[in-house]
């Protein structure tokens, strides 16, 4: 038989309905002030990462050109000018020695930074739901042996193995490694989570429903527990990124991480610890980006969860 | 006479017991034990018991969401229990069920409509009745299809519970508790809409409650349970009219009386002690521990369904139909039988 609609039925009474979720959301997070500030703090990082060849033209400079004119080798490679060179030529000054802009490194290295974190997130958020969903759905055996897992890189002292697989993979990306490596070493987190959301909705009634429906095992999975899996992994998602921003960052300064010419926050800093006295701005650049970004990304990630708190939430 | 819609024939269900660490195996949680049932085409049959008794682990198996350990089901002559997961989709079309709690039933991510097109999705039929159709069917507006579950209260959501059970035209519909989650004054109208969609498709019901009330309201047999075991089943009004079972007595002088004077001269039956535990059920008969009626051959003998009128059958050694009205439940005669 094929199906008759009849005529849409006009709703005047009713205004048009939007999903429970997403869009409601943002409107929930931008109801907190501390997190539209955050907001927008990320987002200008992000447009800084995707815009930094258009922000390095428009200083006219590039994060790897050397200006050896903006130091002074009789004061052993200091920047000349007050506030570690800041001029019209460079608006946040210059490398001591090297003398190269210190603002197109910056916004270079947000550009690392941003996407080593969310590459990092997007395997971690991919590993952890996939396998916690195998380990919450369908219990048993498979929860066993992912939960074993997932015990066991939890309680691996992540942060040496990583320095020494880092440093013992000679020739490789570096920028791949680290993705791989720290996506590796994150996903229980992701996992834990989920495994736990999907063990109760498993049991949860509307999959006894679907299941009285005659849904497969797959449809269970894909269209009844994953769309509520979506709140938590949002949550951990956002918590996570700022984490690998500072792991990338802690890597990269004990010269493990991204390597030189690729500009790097974490590089900066280590560059930077022995002229802090002299020149604290080549110091305090980089340290500040980071700082904004771990610590924007962290109060985003509060105020996602307090918004999906489910608790707030009329079920 | 036709063979049943349903038939389930000495269902066992028996959930393993671990403890400790080495999940050692400490005896089974025997939730259904023996259980035999028989539903015609268009009647409701009741299944009644207080908490703990099995009745939602009977409707489980029914619906085959657990496996039984023993015993065999029927649903329009096809045998249930010697076929695998995922059961076929003729078998699932003919058996729906309704949950007891119309929110945890609905999925929250899901529209109405995807609610209501998911059985056609599973089934792999297109929908032979629009979504809006269906929603007036079950009391709704054709606009509520594009909302989600929580802009519902506890009744409409039941609705649309009842309506995602009815879209693939069921033969029977096991319903779990569907009211008792409810408002009484919405557990009457969903009554009253399960009682009309039974005439409209000449639906079968398995209608589990513990509201004594309720399930007067709308079946045609009652059958009640204690321990994971019937022990009585009757027509509706032989049942509230004379039962024989000495539970069934105790459970009927619980419900209250409308009528003030009559509610005052109720005498009640108050059970001592607690249901027994199923995880070492007493020997004989399971109800004996609490039984005003027990005597020596109930502790050794466990007594078997049997028939004490045409269509009315009792496990009991020492049946006693209620000669009076339910106001008072218990005659003299059978007070007499209790000292003696």
């Amino acid at each position: 038989m094929t199906a008759t609609l009849p005529a849409p039925v006009p709703s005047s009474d009713t205004p048009p309905r939007i999903g429970p979720d997403e869009t409601s959301l943002l409107r929930r997070l931008l109801a907190q002030r501390s997190a539209t500030v955050a907001l927008a703090v990320v987002v200008l990082l992000v447009l800084i990462a995707l815009a930094a060849p258009l922000i390095a033209w428009a200083a006219g400079s590039s994060p790897t050109e050397f200006h050896s004119d903006a130091v002074d080798p009789a004061l052993g490679g200091l920047p000349r000018g007050t506030g570690g060179g800041i001029s019209t030529q460079h608006w946040l000054g210059v490398e001591p020695g090297s003398g190269r802009d210190i603002l197109a490194r910056v916004v270079y290295g947000a550009r690392v930074s941003l996407l080593i974190a969310l590459l990092a997130t997007a395997v971690s958020v991919a590993l952890g739901t996939a396998l916690g969903l195998a380990a919450g759905f369908f219990g048993g055996w498979t929860d066993t042996v992912v939960g074993r897992l997932m015990d066991l890189l939890m309680s691996f002292p992540a942060l040496i193995f990583m320095i020494a697989l880092i440093s013992a993979a000679p020739g490789v990306n570096r920028q791949l490694l680290l993705v791989v490596v720290l996506g590796f070493f994150g996903w229980p987190y992701v996992g834990r989570i989920v495994r736990g959301q999907a063990m109760v909705l498993a049991r949860g009634e509307f999959v006894a429903a679907a299941r009285v429906l005659g849904a497969s095992r797959r449809a269970l999975l894909v269209r009844e527990v994953l769309p509520n899996l979506s709140g938590p992994v949002l949550v951990v998602a956002t918590m996570s990124i700022p984490s690998y921003v500072a792991t990338e960052a802690g890597l990269s300064f004990l010269g493990v991480g991204v390597r030189p010419p690729t500009p790097s926050w974490g590089q900066m800093i280590a560059a930077a610890v022995p002229w802090y006295a002299a020149d604290p701005v080549y110091f305090l650049i980089p340290g500040g980006f980071l700082f904004a970004t771990v610590l924007a990304f962290n109060v985003l990630g509060d105020a996602v969860r307090d918004a999906l708190d489910p608790r707030s939430r009329r079920r | 006479m036709n063979a049943p819609l349903l038939e389930a024939h000495d269902l066992v269900k028996r959930f393993p017991v671990r403890h400790g660490l080495t999940r050692r195996l400490a005896g089974h949680v025997r939730a259904v034990d023996g259980v035999s049932l028989r539903v015609d085409a268009g009647e409701t049959l009741g299944l009644v018991g207080e908490s703990g008794c099995g009745k939602s682990t009977v409707a489980r198996l029914l619906t085959r969401l657990i496996e039984p350990t023993s015993g065999t089901i029927s649903v329009a002559g096809r045998e249930l229990t010697t076929m695998d997961e995922p059961l076929p989709r003729p078998v699932r079309r003919d058996l729906q069920m309704i949950f007891q709690d119309p929110f945890s039933s609905l999925n929250p991510r899901q529209t109405v409509r995807q609610i209501l097109t998911a059985p056609y999705r599973y089934q792999g039929l297109t929908p032979d009745e629009p979504v809006e159709d269906l929603l007036v069917r079950v009391g709704l507006r054709p606009e509520h299809a594009a909302r989600y579950p929580h802009e519902f209260s506890g009744g409409q959501a039941q609705r649309i519970g009842i309506a995602r059970a009815l879209a693939l035209r069921p033969k029977l519909v096991v319903c779990d508790e569907p009211v008792s989650a409810l408002d009484v004054s919405v557990q009457a109208q969903i009554l009253n809409l399960l009682k009309d969609l039974q005439q409209e498709y000449g639906l079968a019901y398995v209608f589990i409650a513990h509201d004594l009330g309720a399930v007067r309201q709308i079946s045609t047999r009652v059958a009640v349970m204690y321990l994971g075991t019937v022990v009585e089943t009757a027509d509706r009004d032989t049942l509230y009219g004379s039962a024989a079972h000495p539970y069934t007595h105790a459970l009927l002088s619980a419900v209250p009386l409308p009528d003030p004077d009559a509610e005052r001269a109720r005498e009640r039956i108050v059970l001592r002690g607690d249901l027994p535990s199923p995880l070492t059920p007493p020997s004989g008969c399971p109800f004996r521990t609490r039984c005003p009626r027990a005597a020596d051959r109930c502790a050794t003998e466990r007594p078997a369904l049997s028939p004490i009128a045409p269509g009315h059958e009792v496990a009991c050694h020492y049946p006693e139909p209620l000669t009076e009205q339910m106001s008072v439940p218990l005659s003299e005669s059978s007070a007499e039988e209790r000292t003696s």
